[in-house]
């Protein structure tokens, strides 16, 4: 099988009502291909890490994207991550068939890709690695040979290794001074 | 002992908060869950409300409104079907980057989300279709978001906004107090010509030998109409306007070669296909202007000057992708451009123009079409003579619209008004009573065919109402005459779905208490015209034409430009 070569975008969005319902609109009206979403708080209150993977070679022109995404009006910040310096994750679940004798075999499997078994029943375990979102596909194939019984991959989230432009300049807050603001809000 | 509170209610805060906005007209019909906002109103004598017949013509007034001022149009209705009635003149305006304010009622907090008497999640509905749409759960929040959704609407590539009010909300009563109206989302400006764009964009322009500058919508939204000017004037090069573009500059300018795209003019088309350098100026390369894209202008450079960075690149590739608010670019490539006279480039286009006008049917034997009714063309041609090319034109979606955009010299700026981007018929006779708001000591005229004006006929009732003086040109030929052109181009005219029995259309505006008269001979044309324009108040002038008329040339869709079709 071909590997499929996945661009990644990340996103800062106003965590406000509706803004994940209109990226998905507009990824529908776009006919956009999306692989994984992944969607959660910042350490600034109100703004929230979005990452999201699309496959590559489907018509996607991922500078359209980017701009297109980048439209929207509680998202300052929109980016091309995929040759960015930045660390990129996925952390899957693998229920994985474990016989009493197979035990040793899936926790020295799970070792290899410096994950840690969480859970062992009579007929399977639970493993958890995490790892390059590319990387993750290789390691499930792995487990393979003993019988996958369930996989639950959160999908990539990435972080730059140095600083982060969050596009916070573009935005205003509730409760930050506001430039036109005529006071604060009571009740 | 403590003095009381002022207080105010929801409504009353959104109107003065619209009145603040600096609004004056809205267009709008009433119902169950918006009526708050109504009660309001005479509170509020500076807005000015006028009833519609239907809420896709209140969209559809707003845009008109906010075509001819620059300024936000605002409609208004009430929620469930009120709301999605405006969808189709929402879902137009975002096409044309028109600005426009929907305010639609809702039913109360309470009950959102349970299926209750007239609801629906307008805002899922209109979210691929606005800039921007908010739903208010907080009294206090309506300052703030009608100057925001005011601030949006109108900045950067304009387009609608949504404020969906819900009713207990606008009946919420508050003390009239420590409001904050901060902007949440200030739009960044762009960044402007780079020095480096503007050195290769020099040498592009000095060395080409067949420039053409497009003008497009974005050079009236600009009101960039004088730099534009002194651009060409002083480069000399030669320039086509798209759809949106036309009445930017005058048809009459020396250095024009029409309309371009799929219905624009011989000289312009070909001038596109031979051109070793485009300079866009404000446009997106909609399908219609480009057809086949890879065959599209192979020769040329292209530079791109556009402030909405997601239209760069996206169907055609930019040689200098200049992403800049227009004006100042413009000045920039002022300042660098030398003038040349392109001598064989405008002989090139001069020689296209009388190759068509020896085709142009309008310019054979009588002028009339075979059957002896007159031609579109021919209406048009007449009717600027007759006005100088000065009069504010509102046309429909169709074959006239076309006919209109070709044959009407526009010698003023921003007077040609239709729907470009989603070609939504029954835009012409609301869209014309805003614009007559708008501008009430000129002449505004609807060109209309009669599909296209029985699509929002039930709003001479509100120019009944409103004694709103436009005159409604309407070319009759009893058909669906641009989807008639289709079948009998590429469907081996069968004519499926679009032979249209007609009313007695001046009887019906006389229903209204509209004055009207419907012209056959081609004699009687311009009496009928001149009476028109004398008439004081609406006049519905109904001109019955030629059915076999075809808008030419045509480059049919997703095709190359020589491909063009120039007769049957």
């Amino acid at each position: 099988m071909k590997k499929k070569k996945l661009n990644t975008i990340l996103a800062f969005a106003h965590n406000q009502p509706g803004v994940l319902y209109k990226l998905l609109s507009l990824i529908r009206k776009k006919r956009y291909n999306v692989e994984t979403i992944t969607v959660g708080h910042t350490h600034v209150e109100g703004i929230s890490r979005m990452t999201i993977s699309f496959s590559h070679g489907e018509g996607n022109k991922i500078e359209q994207i980017v701009r297109q995404i980048d439209k929207i009006t509680e998202i300052p910040k929109t980016e091309d991550v995929t040759y960015a310096n930045v660390i990129n994750r996925e952390l899957v679940l693998l229920k994985v068939k474990a016989s009493p004798q197979d035990r040793v075999h899936v926790t020295a499997t799970t070792q290899i890709f410096g994950g840690k078994v969480i859970y062992v029943a009579s007929g399977h375990m639970i493993v958890e690695i995490t790892g390059k979102q590319e990387n993750i596909t290789g390691a499930i194939k792995m487990f393979e040979e003993f019988g996958i019984v369930g996989v639950a991959r959160t999908g990539a989230t990435v972080m730059y290794r140095e600083e982060e432009d969050m596009g916070l300049d573009r935005i205003v807050l509730p409760g930050s001074p506001g430039r036109t603001g005529t006071g604060l809000r009571h009740r | 002992m403590a003095r009381r509170k002022k207080t105010i209610t929801g409504a009353e805060l959104m109107c003065r908060s619209l009145v603040e906005e600096g609004v004056t007209y809205l267009f709008g019909y009433t119902g169950g869950a918006i009526m708050p906002v109504y009660d309001a109103f005479p509170k509020f004598p500076r807005l000015r409300h006028v009833m519609v017949r239907h809420e896709q013509a209140a969209a559809f007034a707003a845009q008109g409104m906010a075509r001819a001022t620059g300024r936000p149009g605002v409609c208004i209705a009430t929620s469930g079907p009120g709301a999605t009635n405006l969808m189709t003149g929402i879902a137009d305006a975002h096409m044309d980057s028109v600005p426009i304010i929907a305010l639609t009622g809702q039913v109360a907090t309470s009950v959102i989300g349970t299926d209750a008497f007239q609801e629906s999640d307008i805002i899922g509905m209109l979210v691929p279709v606005t800039k921007q749409s908010y739903i208010l759960d907080d009294p206090y929040e309506i300052p703030r978001v009608v100057k925001e959704a005011f601030y949006l609407a109108n900045t950067g590539r304009k387009g609608p906004v949504n404020i969906d009010l819900p009713k207990d909300i606008a009946n919420a009563v508050i003390p009239d107090e420590g409001f904050d109206t901060t902007i949440r989302y200030p739009v960044a400006s762009p960044p402007g010509i780079r020095k480096d764009q503007l050195e290769h964009v020099r040498q592009l322009m000095a060395s080409a030998e067949r420039p053409v500058v497009f003008v497009g919508h974005g050079v009236i939204q600009a009101e960039a109409q004088g730099e534009v000017r002194r651009f060409l004037e002083r480069s000399k090069m030669p320039f086509s306007c798209t759809l949106h573009g036309i009445s930017a500059l005058p048809a009459d300018h020396p250095q024009y070669l029409g309309m371009m795209g799929m219905h624009g003019t011989v000289e312009a088309n070909r001038a596109i296909e031979r051109a070793d350098l485009i300079i866009a100026l404000g446009m997106r390369f909609d399908d219609r202007v480009t057809g086949k894209l890879d065959e599209y202008a192979r020769d040329a450079d292209v530079i791109h000057v556009e402030h909405d960075p997601s239209e760069i690149n996206k169907n055609v590739e930019a040689t200098v992708a200049i992403y800049s608010d227009l004006k100042s670019a413009v000045v920039e490539l002022t300042k660098v451009v030398e003038p040349k006279p392109y001598k064989e480039w405008f002989a090139f286009a001069a020689e296209n123009r009388k190759y068509w006008e020896s085709l142009d049917p309008v310019n054979q034997g009588n002028g009339l079409g075979k059957g002896g009714n007159l031609l579109m063309a021919g209406v048009i041609r007449k009717l600027s003579d007759l006005t100088d090319g000065k009069d504010n034109v509102v046309a429909d979606v169709g074959q006239h619209q076309m006919f209109t955009a070709r044959y009407y010299r526009f010698d003023r700026f921003n007077t040609w008004f239709n729907s470009g981007g989603l070609g939504s018929m029954g835009f012409s006779v609301p869209a014309a009573m805003g614009v007559k708001f708008a501008r009430p000591g000129e002449r505004v005229w609807v060109v209309a065919g009669d599909g296209s004006f029985q699509m929002n006929i039930q709003e001479l009732g509100t120019i009944m109402e409103q004694n709103i003086d436009i005159k409604i040109l309407l070319l009759n030929n009893n058909f669906l005459g641009m989807v008639r052109q289709w079948q009998d181009l590429f469907h081996g005219s069968r004519f499926v779905g679009t032979p249209v029995k007609n009313p007695d259309f001046i009887a019906l505006a006389k229903a209204y208490g509209i004055s009207g008269e419907r012209v056959v001979d081609g004699k009687a044309l311009e009496p009928a015209l001149l009476r028109a324009m004398k008439h004081k108040g609406a006049y519905l002038l109904e001109v019955v034409t030629d059915v076999e008329e075809m808008i030419l040339p045509m480059i049919p869709a997703g095709s190359r430009f020589s491909d063009m079709r120039v007769t049957r």
